[in-house]
């Protein structure tokens, strides 16, 4: 996966919810529900489903620095943005703008056909 | 069940869950899962259980799902393969299909044979579950029908367990009995319509208006009866069946209100009734019953010639009800005295039944029994083709053993051969559908009348998921023998043996072995119960009923009362018609009776004997009554046991004198002379003249066991009678004779059920007739299957074992000797299978029992029958390939070499 292959909705959104800083599972989980509304199905299975492919394409680096806890060592696994994780998704905003200028076009001059 | 949701349960439960994820994904995230998971969790710890348990099975899937990518995934990346996240499942799916689809072109004989017999199969299981659906398994078309109950007398002290209802006992219950929320009383009733000019005889139902409440349904237009349409003298209303309303009035919407002609009446059309509106018995028109005072009365009780539905309260049992009505019985014998004896002795009783078991009946038992046949008929198709696709896999061995060798994952050659299989099954399922459909409309055309509910030929969901169901899972069992074979490497080691030259590792041979054993022995299990069905069926037919009924023609003549009033118009009316018919060409003798022998009615009486009480303890006498004409003995050849039969001489006028059976003699009159003796009925008094032969008139099956009195028809006079005449030729040229006669007497009378009494013998024996023909077909479609099955086996072992053969030749074996090689092999499977069979046989056919006349389950006649005919058929399938094996040319074979 490059910066050039268009995400997943459910994994754009996990993108998003990194962009204003780390957060850790659950925090991604909740900043997408409230954003998505209820479009998101997003479960934790598949977040770290998508969570684990992101960070293969190295658009997410997991964190373990702000620990909230110092008895358990995972508890506070955070995730952020790579620098190409935050290029991927200017480079998806910029695709999808251009699809919405494309559809706002052909709506502002239909073709004959369709009119 | 645990509650999910308590704490310390959830992460547990959680943790086992992500099992379904790959270790090093495990590894790598399942301590951050199981926290964002105790999180999200603990979200829904106020929320309603539905919305936990909707959490919880999305869940599960979804961690199922995730889980098997992951799995799918990382197995690709482990075996080097650069498997496509996301679409790779489907994509590889589409490549077995297609693959599968080049292997059974490849062998199209065998996929033929192969999908031949699953349809085969599958088709039998479509026909049948279609029937078994609709009859048994599809609700009654009535809101809730679980409350809904048929409600009967009983006296299981005079042999009589099931009774009618009388008025009296349906207005206490309905009254009376709390777990009844609602309840209704219907009976019988033929009317005479004249729409046009014909007039016609209809089977009609006279309902209280209780019965549309009970059933819960209304009309599909007009209304239903009010309880001010069954008032006595003001009750001229008719609601129709949708049939009738569409087949005799044109479906015509404005019939509502109008008036119609029934019985020479005008009775208003209140409304129709839905098409799918099923009637607890089969009529075309529905009236309002009423009941005057009198027939409310306690002196109706025992006048039982109603039938009574009833609607359960919710949350009550019939065990409620039924006790309920005990104690209704003990108020009214405490208020009425002189029922005590009788009651007391006779066991006089009231018991509900659910209402679908009722309508069921007696068909319940024989469709469980078809439909296990069928199913053993799909399991032998099963066995075939998993062996036909255990050969063919053995064939393939090199094939799938170099594919192993270079790297294929066994899973993957174990897809793509379930693929293959379900690929045959879901072939064979489609093929299965059409024989299916065309299979029940031939089941619906041997056996309607049997089956309750009047079932349809088209196709229900429930039945189409049944079968994708079936051939699903048949698809699976008969794709896991090779699919496991594989898995076991056993083609590996084929690979070894230089592939398909030599011998199959001994083991697969033996799992061949094994199931054409298993297929011989459902085989024999099957024409086993076929053999003791038909040799019961042919046992019953050779009964003697006491009568003959060669020759005789019937038919059902009710005079309404508008025009027949009194008795001695009744009387002049049927000696006009026998006197116009006995003049007839062809007619040896003509009389009439109340009913005929198997014409499924059933009239029964007490009466009492004089000067014989009844021991303390045991009931009055009680008896079937028919009422006949004078020549009825003779035309029905009846013998005559001792004094004389009803002649002309035996008027209304005259002495009043019945006629008894032998079984009312021998019961009573052991030992003595019963003429001249007298039987009290109804008040009245008759002076026994006759004794005739006792006749089977309900079940040809079992000898009678209620008595029988026969009354002179003057002397008793009845508004529905049924003619019999009696001729040397074939009675169906006698119809239109008999049509005109009547006609000729009063040109508005109208004829019903015209029927030869073999006819009549014939439709009793159907529920009989029916069941042994399919199980003897499904047995010659099993013995043909497992032919096969034989045949293949040999055949495919002869065509391995090529070489081996060719050297034993070239080593001087003479064919002789080879060919008894290959045939001893065979028989040697077969003879495991027919003793496995028998022994099965043995031990599940005393569940026929219950269907068997005259035969007993273990009859050596049948079995020995089974086990020569199954000898023959496998001597033929061996026969073939053991000629072949006497073929092989030795110098071919090692040339190849």
């Amino acid at each position: 996966m490059d910066t050039t292959t268009p995400l997943r909705p459910a994994a754009l959104h996990v993108l998003l919810a990194l962009a204003d800083g780390p957060l850790h599972g659950y925090g991604i989980l909740q900043t997408v529900r409230e954003r998505a509304g209820a479009d998101a199905r997003l479960g934790t299975g598949s977040l770290y489903r998508h969570l684990s492919t992101l960070i293969d394409a190295g658009l997410v680096a997991e964190s373990t620095a702000p620990r909230a806890s110092a008895t358990d060592p995972r508890r506070g696994t955070h995730y952020r943005l790579t620098p190409r994780g935050q290029r991927a998704l200017a480079a998806e905003r910029d695709r999808l703008a251009g699809l919405v200028a494309a559809i706002d076009a052909w709506r502002a001059a239909p073709p004959k056909s369709h009119a | 069940m645990r509650d999910p949701s308590t704490p310390g349960y959830s992460p547990r439960a959680y943790r086992a869950l992500l099992h379904a994820y790959p270790a090093d994904f495990r590894g790598r995230f399942a301590a951050a899962m199981e926290e964002t998971f105790t999180a999200d969790h603990a979200r829904l710890a106020a929320a309603p259980r539905r919305t936990r348990a909707a959490f919880w099975l999305a869940t599960i899937v979804e961690a199922l799902t995730c889980g098997l990518r992951e799995r799918w995934a990382a197995r690709g990346r482990r075996h080097g393969i650069p498997i496509p996240r996301g679409a790779s499942m489907f994509s590889t799916l589409w490549t077995d299909v297609r693959y599968a689809w080049r292997a059974l072109r490849a062998a199209p004989v065998v996929s033929a044979i192969a999908i031949g017999s699953l349809a085969l199969g599958i088709g039998a299981n479509t026909a049948l579950f279609s029937v078994f659906y609709q009859v048994l398994l599809k609700p009654l078309p009535f809101p809730e029908p679980d409350r809904l109950v048929f409600v009967w007398n009983t006296y299981p002290g005079i042999n009589l367990p099931k009774a009618s209802v009388s008025i009296p006992d349906y207005v206490d219950r309905k009254a009376q009995a709390p777990a009844l929320a609602d309840a209704a009383l219907y009976t019988p009733r033929t009317l005479t319509l004249v729409a046009g000019h014909r007039p016609e005889l209809l089977h009609g139902l006279a309902v209280t208006p209780s019965f549309f409440s009970t059933l819960g349904r209304a009309p599909l237009i007009g209304r239903a009866f009010t309880d001010r349409d069954a008032t006595p003298g003001g009750d001229r209303f008719a609601i129709l069946t949708h049939d009738l309303w569409t087949s005799r009035f044109a479906g015509d919407r404005d019939l509502i209100g109008r008036t119609i002609q029934l019985d020479n009446e005008a009775y208003e059309v209140a409304g129709v009734l839905p098409a799918d509106f099923r009637l607890p018995q089969d009529a075309a028109i529905l009236v309002p019953f009423s009941f005057t005072p009198d027939q409310m009365a306690d002196t109706q009780r025992g006048h039982e010639f109603s039938m009574m539905i009833g609607r359960l309260r919710p949350g009550a049992t019939i065990a409620q009800l039924d006790d309920e009505m005990r104690a209704i019985v003990q108020r009214n014998l405490q208020r009425l005295p002189r029922f005590q004896v009788f009651a007391a002795s006779s066991g006089f009783g009231g018991y509900a039944v659910p209402m679908r078991d009722e309508l069921v009946g007696d068909v319940r038992t024989p469709l469980y029994v078809i439909q296990l046949c069928v199913l053993v008929v799909l399991l032998i198709a099963c066995a075939n083709v998993a062996n036909l696709l255990l050969m063919r896999v053995t064939g393939r061995a090199r094939e799938l053993a170099l594919r192993v060798t270079l790297g294929a994952p066994r899973m993957r050659l174990v897809r793509q051969l379930l693929t293959e299989s379900l690929l045959l099954a879901g072939l064979g399922g489609a093929a299965g559908l059409g024989i299916g459909l065309a299979g029940v409309r031939l089941l619906l055309a041997a056996s309607a009348r049997q089956l309750p509910g009047s079932p349809d030929a088209s196709l229900h969901p429930a039945v189409l998921t049944f079968t994708v169901l079936l051939s699903v899972i048949t698809g699976l069992v008969f794709g896991l023998v090779p699919a496991l074979a594989v898995v076991r490497g056993q083609t590996a080691s084929l690979l070894r043996d230089e592939g398909t030259r030599t011998s199959a590792s001994r083991r697969t041979n033996r799992l061949r072995g094994a199931l054409v054993a298993a297929e011989t022995a459902l085989a024999v299990v099957l024409l086993v119960g076929a053999g003791l069905l038909v040799k019961s069926f042919m046992r019953l037919q050779a009964v003697d009923p006491g009568f003959s009924p060669a020759g005789v023609l019937t038919a059902r003549v009710a005079l309404p009362d508008t025009r027949y009033g009194d008795d001695a118009s009744r009387v002049l009316f049927w000696e006009r018609l026998l006197d116009h018919l006995r003049s007839s060409p062809g007619v040896a003798a003509v009389s009439m009776a109340q009913a005929v022998p198997f014409d499924g009615s059933v009239n029964t009486a007490s009466y009492s004997i004089v000067g014989y009480t009844p021991p303390p303890g045991t009931p009055p006498p009680h008896g079937n009554s028919t009422v006949v004409g004078d020549d009825y003995f003779g035309t029905m050849h009846i013998p005559l046991v001792k004094g004389r039969f009803f002649t002309a001489s035996d008027t209304a006028a005259s002495p009043r004198v019945v006629v008894i059976d032998d079984l009312l003699a021998s019961r009573y009159f052991a030992g003595r002379d019963p003429i001249g003796h007298e039987i009290q009925s109804q008040g009245q008094t008759f002076t026994i003249v006759g004794v005739a032969g006792t006749i089977r008139a309900d079940d040809l099956g079992q000898p009678a066991v209620t008595e029988r009195i026969y009354y002179a028809y003057p002397q008793r006079a009845r508004d529905a009678m049924t003619l019999v005449v009696k001729t040397d030729r074939d009675p169906r040229m006698l119809v239109n004779a008999v049509r005109q006669a009547v006609l000729s007497v009063d040109p508005e009378q109208p004829i019903a059920d015209v029927r030869t009494v073999d006819d009549w013998m014939s439709r009793s024996l159907e529920p009989r007739r029916a069941p042994m023909l399919l199980v003897a077909v499904f047995g010659a479609v099993a013995l043909v299957l497992s032919a096969i099955g034989i045949y293949g086996v040999l055949a495919f072992s002869v065509a391995q074992r090529t070489r081996e053969l060719g050297i034993r030749q070239a080593l001087g074996a003479a064919p002789r000797a080879i060919f008894a090689l290959v045939f001893r092999r065979g028989l040697a499977v077969v003879g495991v299978g027919l003793v496995v069979g028998l022994a099965a046989a043995l031990a599940v056919s005393r569940y026929l029992q219950s269907l068997l006349v005259g035969v007993g389950a273990r009859d050596v006649q049948v079995f020995a029958g089974v086990t020569a005919l199954l000898v023959a058929v496998a001597a033929l399938a061996c026969y073939v390939p053991a000629r072949r094996a006497t073929r092989v040319n030795p110098v071919e074979v090692l040339r190849d070499r």
